[in-house]
């Protein structure tokens, strides 16, 4: 056992950061089949183990590590398979620091079991030698089912609908399917050809899929119904940028990260004039937030040329809310923190073009009856940057084309459905919700495991009733 | 603005917070959302304790005497935010925006009438009234950095 404690965790090989911090390619390089299985072989097979309380959803950690390391690389993705439907985006994107890792037990003496890159490496695996085929779906029961949206939410009701047997059609607004994980989490983080492949797999088992169609505003959720559907699921996302209202925030430059990483991403701007898609290229870039979305900006906005980017955040690096990957990467390639400093106005020429910034810097105040210490300004220490690009990321609203269209359906006070927490629920009879349109902006892994209880609901409606 | 006595303050402030009260309540009647008419009547309630607490003043001079002064912290959200207007229908965080920018500018207005009184009784009500509305500024502005810190990712 104590042999087993002293293996050292895994390193992931990956691309050198100064090679990587100017190109889009993806920046773990994935353990080798030798790695896997070493690491694989520092799990201790916890008979009550911890990891999975961790996991959202509960995925089966010890006994997919345990397949890994006997060289069974096809059974881990499968095991992987039976509680999540995206273990290669998963194993890329999770917090598993917060999740799984945070509670794995030898992570109490030394450093958790790699399971994030076990989780990968399964996943990458299989789809890279696996047989390609997808499950078997039941028998047709006939009934037809709307999705709304086509993220991590919408491709796990999908595919687990489609499983018993049921037609299932996915309205995209964009051009192409994939949700966040294809226009927001960025290639160097996110290889879409594994998020293709993900679609291409739910096509394969029949999933019908209808881009370029915004639900509310070429066909209502009613209309669904009155064209024939027997229930429609939501999983629309959260994706309605949301800005500061400082002063100057109307400036040419200022982009929100959504649109900053939309064009990027989804658009190709990285690939102009290749792709017709224009993307500002700032010199001196600052971002504005530091979740995974302030990360991903600043690290696009240094592969696409900056001579210096800062994340200007208004909290200290412990409240950072990305996960730690990506703070560690985002150092490496030279992106600055720049702490416990808030913007308060935006400076610009005579052509509205921006020139600069102020901030103020800020201190943490006495913890209020939460406990919360509240960063305060701190008088007189306000400051000025030049910079020629701003990405504002501090979070994202609920869009309200969809719900504002759709007659009876309750929205909380933020604007986000309000949807059963353990079936999906709405108040309107045959629609379910799931993901940020209702937990507000979040996770993958919370996005897909809404999208397996709604579907679970979604079944016994279709065979039992309301 | 002058003012020559307490009462003239008091009956002041409590018509603006009257018109507080109103302005809250008529977003709450306007809100189609349940949740959102929930939190516009939570703010008309938390003005109309400011008339009932002016109110108190006017029959009992000795609460402003015995009212306790207190450091209420100031996140300064709200005083970089530009004054944006009202819309049916705007997300919940801009109502918070509104409402702070409100809470904003009361808190202004009674630091200049107490800084334009030399009245010792007169200012007393005025930072009276501007530990009040700090206290509101406060609560909203917190609401909204709470609701950053759980967005931000
Ligand atoms: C840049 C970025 C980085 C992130 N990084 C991470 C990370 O590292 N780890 C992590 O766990 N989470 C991360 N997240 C959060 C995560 O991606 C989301 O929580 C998750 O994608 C939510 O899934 P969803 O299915 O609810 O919706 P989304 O992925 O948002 O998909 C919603 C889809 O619905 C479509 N849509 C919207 N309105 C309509 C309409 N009216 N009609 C038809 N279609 C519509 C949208 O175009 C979109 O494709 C990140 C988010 C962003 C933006
Ligand atoms: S807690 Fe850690 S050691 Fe225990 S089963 Fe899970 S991954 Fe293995």
């Amino acid at each position: 056992m104590s042999k087993k404690i002293k293996t050292p965790r895994a390193k992931m090989p990956e691309q050198d950061p100064d090679a990587r911090r100017r190109n889009f390619e993806e920046v773990p390089l994935g353990l080798t089949e030798e790695m896997a299985m070493i690491e694989a072989s520092r799990c201790l097979q916890c008979k009550k183990p911890l990891c999975v309380d961790g996991c959202p959803v509960s995925v089966k950690i010890p006994e997919f590590i345990k397949l890994i390391s006997e060289k069974d690389f096809s059974g881990a993705a499968k095991k992987l398979w039976e509680t999540n439907a995206l273990p290669a985006v998963c194993g890329r994107v999770c917090p598993q620091e917060d999740q799984c890792e945070g509670k794995c037990i030898v992570g109490k003496k030394g450093e958790p079991v790699a399971i994030g890159y076990l989780e990968k490496f399964a996943a990458d695996w299989e789809r890279e030698n696996g047989s390609g085929e997808v499950p078997k779906v039941a028998k047709k029961t006939g009934k037809k089912i709307g999705v709304v949206g086509s993220g991590p939410s919408a491709i796990t009701v999908a595919g687990d609908l489609l499983l018993k047997g049921h037609d299932v059609t996915i309205f995209e607004a964009f051009h192409k399917p994939g949700g966040v994980l294809v226009y927001g989490i960025p290639e160097f983080r996110l290889p879409k050809a594994i998020v293709a492949s993900e679609i291409a797999g739910l096509e394969k088992m029949g999933a019908n899929i209808e881009c370029n169609t915004v639900v509310g505003a070429s066909v209502s959720v009613d209309e669904l119904f009155e064209e024939g559907y027997d229930a429609v699921y939501i999983g629309v996302g959260a994706g309605l940028p949301r800005f500061m209202n400082l002063e100057g925030e109307n400036f040419i430059g200022i982009y929100s990260a959504n649109e900053y990483l939309t064009r990027t991403n989804l658009m190709k701007g990285y690939l102009f004039p290749e792709y017709d898609t224009p993307i500002a290229r700032g010199k001196n870039v600052v971002v504005l937030g530091a979740g995974n979305v302030a990360m991903d900006s600043a690290r696009t906005a240094m592969r696409l040329g900056a001579d210096s980017v800062k994340v200007v955040y208004r909290r200290s690096r412990d409240e950072m809310p990305a996960r730690n990957e990506e703070l560690h990467h985002a150092e490496e390639e030279k992106i600055e923190f720049v702490l416990l400093t808030n913007p308060t106005k935006f400076y610009g020429d005579e052509n509205g073009r921006l020139t600069g910034m102020e901030c103020l810097k800020m201190e943490l105040g006495e913890p209020d009856d939460s406990g919360r210490r509240r960063p305060v300004p701190i008088e007189g220490s306000e400051f000025d940057f030049d910079c020629d690009l701003v990405v504002v990321s501090v979070g994202s609203n609920a869009n309200p084309l969809l719900t504002s269209s759709t007659p009876g359906l309750e929205l909380n006070r933020w604007g986000n459905i309000a949807a059963d927490p353990a079936t999906g629920k709405t108040s309107r009879k045959g629609v379910w919700a799931g993901g940020d349109i209702v937990t507000g902006a979040a996770t993958v892994i919370l996005a897909m495991g809404a999208g397996r209880d709604a579907a679970t609901s979604m079944h016994d409606y279709l065979t039992l009733g309301w | 603005m002058e003012f020559g006595s307490v009462d003239e303050i008091i009956s002041f402030a409590t018509e603006r917070e009257k018109e507080a009260v109103a302005f809250y309540t008529d977003l709450a009647k306007q809100a189609t959302m349940a949740s959102l008419k929930e939190a516009f009547e939570k703010f008309a309630l938390e003005e109309e304790k400011h008339v009932e607490l002016l109110a108190d003043m006017g029959s009992n001079k000795e609460k402003i005497d015995s009212y306790e002064f207190k450091t209420i912290p100031d996140l300064k959200i709200s005083d970089y935010m530009v004054e944006i207007d009202y819309k049916e229908g705007m997300p919940m965080p801009q109502i918070l925006k509104l409402a702070m920018k409100r809470e904003e500018r009361a808190v202004n207005l009674y630091t200049i009438m107490a800084d334009k009184t030399d009245n010792a009784d007169v200012k007393k009500v005025f930072n009276i009234l501007i530990q009040e509305e700090s206290k509101h500024k406060f609560i909203l502005e917190s609401l909204y950095d709470d609701y950053l810190a759980e967005q931000e990712g």
